[in-house]
């Protein structure tokens, strides 16, 4: 199977994929009920799309191609609703956030479909420890050359939504000291990491993704991990570095910010991506899934640190003009006041964790926030 | 001879029968797949036959106790895991626990009745063999890491047919009282009283617990400790006032998860403690059983066991859909109830302490099906959650 035609999609047009967690209502453990909630669920027409993950005490939900905030949060919210619906029947819980506490990756069961059946047999126990949850962001590029050259020219932003998004503070049991502890078990993947520099379509075609083909590492794009890569099948490019956010009101609004840069950088507005941006890449990575907002970044091209807070409250500032043109500007004010004022959602988790010194009580505020 | 012979036996027979139990059960579960419980239920049955424990009556009051307190751990901890809030966001599931109730009651009272047992003893098998044993269920589940729908249906579902045998069986006794004396007030009010003053011990106990251990921060060993000994002190206050020390202990769970409180996971089975005390509880449970001796008794005892499953089955499947799950999950949830005995036997053994006259005729009645069902229950138990993929793969030690 070789590279697929890139689809040109509607510039700008979004879709948002949540990884969700399965919880018990008794031990607020994660709980093998994928099957029953799908099978439950589909029985009256799902608000969007519904499939299972790799371990069976997770879901994925999609939204329908979006173009404007209040429809993509709206899906969110009836999709929500639904399945909050469909799980009080079954008796389990809803939650967003990263990582589960407390888990024990030893006592996860791989869903049963041939492709997870084969990763989890390639992978051995990172697919198990692959128990984390995600949100991934799709954005419509008008052709490939330009999902190539967005691609790359976010590569300086991949660190706000890290930090923005991230909400999974505890693993294992106990404080791993990082806001997003979800990204280090993406990271032990031979195939993470960043995209190639590559900005012509047909180049990346012929000089690299044959090659790989040819090595027999990969068969499709699906094979690559990467932060960002291009879905050429949909037309666009897919951010996958955020943590699931505790609410759908937050995701929806890192999704309208990804939508807001790409529109700044389709509009001519961003520096044109040089390869050596990707010499600070990994460390500012690091120090946003590390220390959140507090981390400390450094600037690709002046290479001088900044506070990684400050460089998201002034990329906002300098985005509302086009949030304006695109109905996002009260979501990207949310996450303004956020990044101002109470922190991520890893944050909130420390706060409820030290105020009861109790994990069980970290999973209840989360799903007491996803039901909000 | 300095010793008597005689003498030792008797004081090691307990210990080297639960030891034998115990390897048993390893036996059981590593080579052959089957659960413990059956082992042990096994060996409490071989013991029983060759008689190797004798008991003054001293010691059997103390060994009920123990039963009582091992059975009370098993109900807490299902007490535990039983959500109300499910019931009400999900009346069928509530709808589904009446009917495969009653419509087992009725199936067993009807088959007793036409096999020519009398209608009081027929409603006396109906009443307990409503009961799924929470020992067995839990002991299964936790054996086998089970998390899913079959597994949350049927702990569900094992309480309320356990709390609507308890109901059924009072209002047999009732009736009989009604016959005796003839006093209405009489029967309603046994019944009545018996039920609120066990729900009430629980209670006492129930309300005080949390709030100490969330003030002393207590970990999962401490935690756990301190409700083994919540159980074994509603265990002896209930044994005390003579009302069911089974439904206090299922209060005490109910109530402790009920109030929402933040604690500590206790060790799974109580650790150690509830590993011991289910070999001790299934070993002293199948001794009570006996043997059916006649071809009319055995053909009783698998017919009941069977229509009980049938009942249960049916309903459960029959509810399935409109709960929110398959009809084959449905089915599987109802076949998971099968485990019975436990319950049902000390529920007589109190009813007889009760001064329940009818309680010795039905006794050696439901004793051949106790016997049925302590090997092909928890066998089927664990074959439902199995097929409903609900359970975990073991780490090989």
């Amino acid at each position: 199977m070789s590279l697929e035609t890139f689809h040109a999609s509607s510039a700008l047009s979004m879709g948002v994929e949540l990884e969700l967690q399965l919880v018990g209502e008794h031990d607020r453990d994660l709980a093998s009920a994928a099957t029953d909630l799908l099978e439950l669920a589909q029985r009256t027409r799902f608000p969007g799309d519904i499939k299972p993950e790799m371990t069976d005490c997770m879901i994925e939900i999609a939204t329908d191609i979006q173009d404007h905030h209040a429809g993509l949060l709206k899906q969110l919210e009836a999709m929500r609703d639904a399945l909050l619906a469909a799980s009080a029947r079954l008796n389990v819980s809803l939650c967003g956030g990263g990582t589960h506490p407390f888990q024990h990756w030893t006592e996860r069961r791989i869903f049963s479909t041939p492709r997870f059946q084969h990763l989890s047999g390639l992978y051995g126990y990172l697919a198990k420890q692959f128990t984390v949850f995600g949100q991934h962001v799709h954005i419509g590029m008008p052709d490939a050359d330009s999902a190539l050259h967005v691609l790359h020219a976010l590569n300086r932003y991949v660190p706000h939504f890290i930090a923005l998004s991230a909400s999974s503070p505890f693993s294992q049991g106990s404080d791993t000291l990082f806001d997003s502890a979800r990204l280090n078990s993406v990271f032990a993947f031979p195939l993470s990491g960043r995209a190639p520099f590559v900005l012509d379509w047909a180049r990346f075609e012929r000089d690299y993704f044959s090659k790989m083909e040819d090595t027999g590492i990969v068969r499709s794009m699906k094979d690559f991990y990467w932060d960002i890569r291009p879905k050429p099948e949909y037309g666009t490019i897919e951010l996958r570095v955020c943590d699931t956010p505790l609410t759908v009101e937050r995701a929806a609004a890192i999704a309208v910010y990804l939508q807001a840069l790409c529109c700044s950088i389709l509009a001519g507005d961003e520096p044109d991506p040089q390869e050596d941006d990707y010499l600070v890449y990994t460390y500012n990575r690091f120090q946003a899934c590390r220390f959140g907002l507090d981390g400390l970044m450094v600037h690709p091209r002046s290479h001088a640190a900044l506070p990684l807070r400050d460089d998201i409250a002034q990329t906002l500032e300098r985005l509302a003009p086009a949030a304006d043109a695109l109905g996002s500007r009260a979501a990207l004010d949310s996450l303004h006041r956020m990044v101002r004022g109470g922190g991520n959602d890893s944050t909130r988790l420390r706060a409820v964790h030290a105020r009861s010194r109790n994990l069980l009580a970290v999973v209840d505020d989360a799903v007491a926030a996803f039901a909000q | 001879m300095i010793f008597e012979a005689g003498r030792i036996f008797e004081l090691v027979g307990w210990p080297a029968v639960l030891l034998a139990a115990w390897l048993a059960g390893e036996l059981a579960h590593r080579g052959l797949g089957v659960p413990r419980v059956c082992a042990y239920s096994l060996a409490g049955i071989v013991s029983s036959a060759l008689n190797t424990v004798q008991a003054d009556a001293q010691t059997t009051a103390a060994l009920s106790f123990l039963a009582n307190f091992a059975l009370g751990l098993f109900l807490f901890e299902l007490g535990h895991r039983i959500n109300l809030r499910w019931l009400v966001n999900n009346p069928w599931l509530l709808v589904s626990g009446i009917a495969e109730s009653l419509l087992t009651f009725f199936v067993v009272r009807g088959i007793a009745l036409a096999m020519g047992q009398p209608d009081d003893i027929a409603m006396v098998l109906g009443a307990l063999s409503v009961a799924t044993s929470p020992a067995a269920l839990v002991r299964v589940v936790n054996d086998l890491r089970c998390s899913g729908q079959v597994t949350e249906r049927a702990l569900h579902l094992c309480a309320i047919n356990c709390l609507i045998s308890v109901l059924l069986m009072k209002g047999a006794i009732g009736y009989w009282q009604l016959l005796a004396s003839g006093s209405l007030v009489n029967a309603l009010w046994n019944s009545a009283a018996i039920l609120a003053v066990s729900v009430g011990c629980g209670i006492l106990i129930g309300i005080p617990l949390p709030w100490l251990l969330r003030r002393l921060r207590a970990d999962e060993r401490g935690v756990t400790t301190v409700f083994a000994l919540a159980v074994m002190l509603v265990t002896l206050l209930t044994q005390g006032v003579n009302v069911s020390p089974l439904l206090a202990a299922l209060t005490l769970g109910v109530l402790i998860r009920r109030r929402k409180l933040l604690l500590t996971p206790a060790q799974r089975n109580f650790g150690v403690l509830g590993d011991l005390l289910t070999v001790f509880l299934f070993v002293f449970v199948a001794g009570m059983a006996t043997w059916p001796t006649t071809a009319t008794a055995l053909a009783l005892a698998v017919l009941m066991s069977a229509g009980r499953i049938a009942a249960k089955v049916a309903a459960t499947a029959a509810f399935a859909h409109v709960s929110g799950t398959s009809t084959r999950k449905g089915a599987l949830t109802g076949l998971a109830l099968a485990p019975l005995s436990t319950f049902a036997l000390l529920l007589l053994e109190y009813s007889r302490s009760a001064g329940f006259g009818l309680a010795e005729g039905a006794l050696s009645a439901i004793a051949g099906m106790v016997i049925v069902m302590e090997f092909v229950g928890p066998l089927f138990a664990q074959w439902a959650l199995m097929l409903a993929g609900e359970t975990q793969h073991e780490e090989r030690a």
